[in-house]
């Protein structure tokens, strides 16, 4: 038992002070606001950050032009960070669907890439490509930016509480998956291979350094023999940044061929569920592509039309390591994939089948 | 006036301290832990090209210089003459290691 002199009446202040807490608590809007508030600040310092990544995004793009001599840089970067967006087709009405979305998406990046080239008359067409990426990338980093402002700015306008709860939430998730992309900036202007370009590295180490033909735009086929096996192995047209047209490419191909084709193979990058390790390699069915719609259905309308079982080989990564420079484990996941295609030829094919093999994704940096 | 701490009060007391040291505790690993987090992130990494004879008899690990691309020739193997070729552009982390001082 402990005695204690004091200057007043203890258990009166501590009721008088627990009543005080308990009606402030129960009965007004002070906890809320107070929530909000954190909420508000929380919010506006991790956009702040947000920011801090576009700016530094685009000081490397403009650093990167300005050291390749193109003048006007501010003006060039301001356009393509404002000027070009794509709108989706009417979806009520789904009768050629396709080809609006495909004739709205190229003309789209069409202009984007006279513009360039008009701003850069004497850039050749690989550099030409990574400078696109590289602006692709910025613009995409500045419209995450603008999409988190505007709900930042409605929820503190309004004051939505659970509107800014959820951008709190998310906010540092958000931030941690846009880091990656300011690094993917100067990965793509030195032209080093990323993750996603493990279906352009497995397309390479099928087709060597035979030559490549143009057959579609910014994307080239090569035609090698494994095994009494004719191969045409089809990928984007290297070394610069580009993931070509492989679904118009395996159309045309499969044309030529007369449409005798006895096997189509697809090869690309594929997101790991977390706690799979980087690297793996999986087989299954269908067009490994990750486009909305044009190049993946073409494929598949090409596989039925020939009555030729579609293959899928992936490489699993992250989205971080799919736009990083190629780590050693998605480098030897390529080497591993290759060997899987190989085995595809030979165990699934006959000789003096025509076989078409596609390597999916970015193409920087492989021939 | 006397205030009389009982059992009860005792309990209580020492349970609230229990909490703060937790609390206290809670906060500093995982300030620690997202500290490691973002130094695994930011782990300094170098590019290597790998550059291979095309009779495989000879491979080297070189820097990757600014140009380098996969299938691009670079020079001749020392051993056979025939062509050197880039045949993987990888990344790897850089082992930071602690200089000892002692002798």
């Amino acid at each position: 038992m402990i005695n204690m002199q004091t200057g007043g009446d203890w258990n009166t202040l501590i009721s008088i002070l627990f009543w005080v807490v308990f009606m402030l608590y129960f009965f007004t809007d002070l906890p809320q606001k107070t929530q909000f508030m954190r909420y508000e600040r929380g919010v506006a310092a991790r956009l702040g950050v947000v920011e801090g990544l576009v700016k530094e995004s685009i000081s490397k793009v403009k650093t990167y032009l300005v050291k390749l001599g193109v003048s006007n840089v501010d003006a060039l970067v301001n356009n393509t960070l404002e000027g070009y967006f794509a709108i989706e087709p009417v979806s009520i009405e789904p009768t050629d669907i396709i080809k609006r979305l495909d004739h709205i998406i190229t003309v789209n990046e069409d202009k984007f890439k006279s513009d360039l080239q008009k701003a850069m008359p004497n850039m050749g067409r690989h550099m030409l490509n990574n400078i696109a990426v590289s602006l692709s990338v910025t613009s995409a980093l500045y419209t995450v930016y603008k999409i988190l402002r505007h709900y930042y700015l409605i929820g503190r306008k309004y004051e939505n509480w659970i509107l800014l709860m959820q951008l709190y939430l998310m906010l540092p998730q958000l931030v941690r998956e846009l880091i990656p992309y300011v690094k993917a900036v100067e990965t793509f202007a030195k032209g080093v291979p990323v993750g996603d370009s493990v279906g352009p590295v497995v397309a390479y180490r099928l087709a060597g350094l035979s030559p490549r033909i143009d057959i579609e735009e910014d994307t080239v086929y090569s035609v090698t023999e494994i095994e009494g096996r004719k191969i045409y192995v089809i990928k984007a047209k290297g070394p610069g940044a580009t993931v070509g047209r492989p679904g118009k490419a395996v159309a045309k191909m499969a044309e030529m061929l007369g449409y005798k084709v006895a096997r189509i193979i697809t090869i690309d990058a594929a997101l790991k569920l977390e706690g799979e390790p980087t690297g793996l390699v999986a087989e299954g069915s269908g067009a490994a592509i990750g486009d909305i719609g044009p190049e993946k259905i073409e494929i598949e309308r090409v596989a039925v039309r020939c009555n030729a079982p579609l293959d899928a080989v992936i490489v699993k990564m992250s989205n971080e390591e799919a736009i990083k420079p190629m780590t050693k484990d998605v480098a030897e996941g390529a080497e591993k994939a290759y060997q899987m295609v190989l085995e595809i030829i030979r165990n699934r094919t006959k000789p003096g089948d025509n076989v078409i093999i596609v390597g999916i994704g970015n193409t920087v940096g492989v021939y | 006036m006397y205030m009389q701490i009982d059992i009860i009060t005792a309990l209580l007391i020492a349970v609230m301290l229990g909490l703060i040291v937790y609390a206290i505790k809670s906060a500093l690993d995982y300030s620690k832990k997202k500290k490691e987090t973002i130094e695994q992130e930011n782990k300094p990494m170098k590019i290597v090209s790998i550059v291979t004879c095309q009779q495989n008899d000879y491979t080297i690990e070189r820097e990757f210089k600014e140009g380098d691309f996969i299938g691009k020739i670079d020079g001749t193997c020392p051993k056979c003459n025939s062509q050197m070729v880039i045949t993987k552009i990888y990344s790897v982390n850089i082992e930071m290691t602690q200089k000892s001082f002692k002798p």
